[in-house]
């Protein structure tokens, strides 16, 4: 039996302990141990990016990061992304306003990205937008909408 | 095929903050241990079950791994994050191959998670940082409590996912020489979507005089069990007047020279067949980076 490890994040601003065990995958301790069910499981092998979450304000993913290699990190899910009273961000809106949603699968990647674009470069280009979000895959919308919603957040 | 989900292995996890710990525990657990840096490699390695170490050891709280050092070498810490090497390309008038390289992985979350030493010492003949740094001239430092050693990349790589690394070695830094003037290099792969890993992928480095070839290096990725060079079209071209007829004979015998296979991403047909095609493009990109035009 493995020995558990003591560990502690800041999710979304609030401060968590946890014990896991060393082979636990940050993606089941966000969803099975703190509920926070936004990152998506999906090709668990780094290639569609419906896992990531903002590690010290970087993009990662989650289902091929072990829980202990983040321990101390700052982490930012999507459950964190709109205000504690519930209003959307920005990226959230312009979301629902472009129907850049369908299944919704992707989108907390998508929006993740986004926000992690817009952070770093207020104004992106179109080719700018598609290259950043080029990790996340999306089978229903085309991208089309997902990129004209974060256009539409650009300065 | 293993599980995705979670990771069913069970293993210690060790997290040293310096080298000789490092190296002390490299030591103790080498045979049965696996290095892990971004975790991009080797985390699918245990959810498929390619590898089963008893203890897993991180390299990422070592910051003197993490380092971009240029005086007349280019020195590369090994856990030096993809992202941090392609923003230090970025900016620079050489290693151009190995930007494209870098970009061609695409991912923002991977280049996030990767690093340059991680790439290699998965050693994956598709590794698409590797035909840039085997066309740079690219060395690998090796450390372990017996010693360091340096050796060409061409010489690090000995299978897929098999490298030169004794059990109780780790990989220091990548060191590339700081290309001549008159040169030039390129790197250019062939995938299905963006962000993908490659069918096939080609890495250029020439030193032009005006229309001589004066030197010239080419290797690609995922034609052989390892990244290779093409010592024999190199051999057709450095040193010559570049024309279409030489340049033409070169491709053919560099198509002829490659080993590919067929896999899932591709075909030993396809490879082969493209292969010249792509060569060339590269070649044209290197060539003209390197002063003048074909």
């Amino acid at each position: 039996m493995m020995e558990k490890r003591n560990v502690h994040y800041t999710v979304n601003g609030e401060f968590i302990e946890r014990f896991v065990e060393p082979n636990a995958l940050l993606i089941n301790v966000l969803r099975d141990g703190l509920h926070l069910t936004g990152a998506k499981y999906c090709c668990g092998t780094g290639q569609c990016g419906g896992c990531t979450v903002l590690v010290n304000g970087e993009p990662i993913l989650s289902c091929l990061t072990l829980a202990v290699a983040v321990d101390g990190a700052n982490i930012l899910t999507i459950e964190g992304v709109a205000e504690p009273d519930g209003t959307l961000d920005p990226i959230q809106e312009a979301f629902l306003d472009n129907a850049a949603i369908q299944c919704g699968y992707c989108t907390p990647g998508m929006v993740l990205m986004a926000k992690d674009l817009l952070n770093k470069n207020p104004s992106p280009s179109e080719d700018q937008i598609r290259e950043h979000i080029k990790g996340n895959l999306c089978r229903c919308t085309g991208y089309h909408r997902i990129v004209q919603a974060i256009k539409m957040c650009r300065e | 095929m293993g599980n995705t989900r979670i990771l069913t292995h069970e293993f210690e996890y060790l997290a040293p903050e310096t080298i000789p710990e490092l190296l002390q525990l490299l030591h103790r657990h080498g045979q049965d241990a696996k290095i892990i840096a971004g975790g991009t490699d080797v985390v699918p390695g245990l959810k498929y079950e390619k590898i089963s170490p008893t203890h897993l050891i991180t390299v990422a709280r070592i910051s003197d791994l993490n380092y971009i050092q240029e005086n007349e070498t280019l020195r590369i810490g090994a856990a030096t994050k993809l992202r941090d090497v392609k923003m230090y390309c970025e900016d620079k008038e050489q290693y151009k191959s190995l930007h494209e390289a870098l970009c061609s992985i695409g991912k923002v979350q991977v280049m996030n998670m990767g690093t340059l030493g991680g790439n290699l010492c998965t050693a994956s003949p598709a590794a698409d940082s590797a035909p840039p740094l085997l066309v740079l001239g690219g060395r690998v430092k090796l450390l372990s409590e017996r010693g360091e050693r340096t050796i060409s990349l061409g010489d690090f790589f000995r299978g897929p996912n098999m490298t030169a690394l004794e059990p109780d070695e780790m990989m220091l830094e990548i060191q590339i020489p700081i290309p001549k003037k008159n040169s030039g290099d390129a790197f250019i792969k062939i995938a299905r979507v963006a962000a993908d890993i490659s069918k096939i992928s080609c890495a250029v480095a020439v030193e032009r005089n005006g229309d001589i070839c004066t030197f010239c290096r080419i290797a690609m990725g995922a034609v052989a069990a390892v990244p290779i060079r093409i010592p024999a079209a190199e051999t057709q071209l450095s040193g010559q007047r570049i024309d279409d007829e030489l340049f033409d004979e070169a491709a053919k015998v560099l198509s002829g020279d490659i080993k590919p296979l067929t896999d899932v991403r591709s075909t030993e047909s396809y490879r082969r067949c493209v292969s010249e095609i792509l060569f060339k493009d590269t070649f044209v990109r290197a060539w003209d980076r390197a002063g003048g035009e074909k």
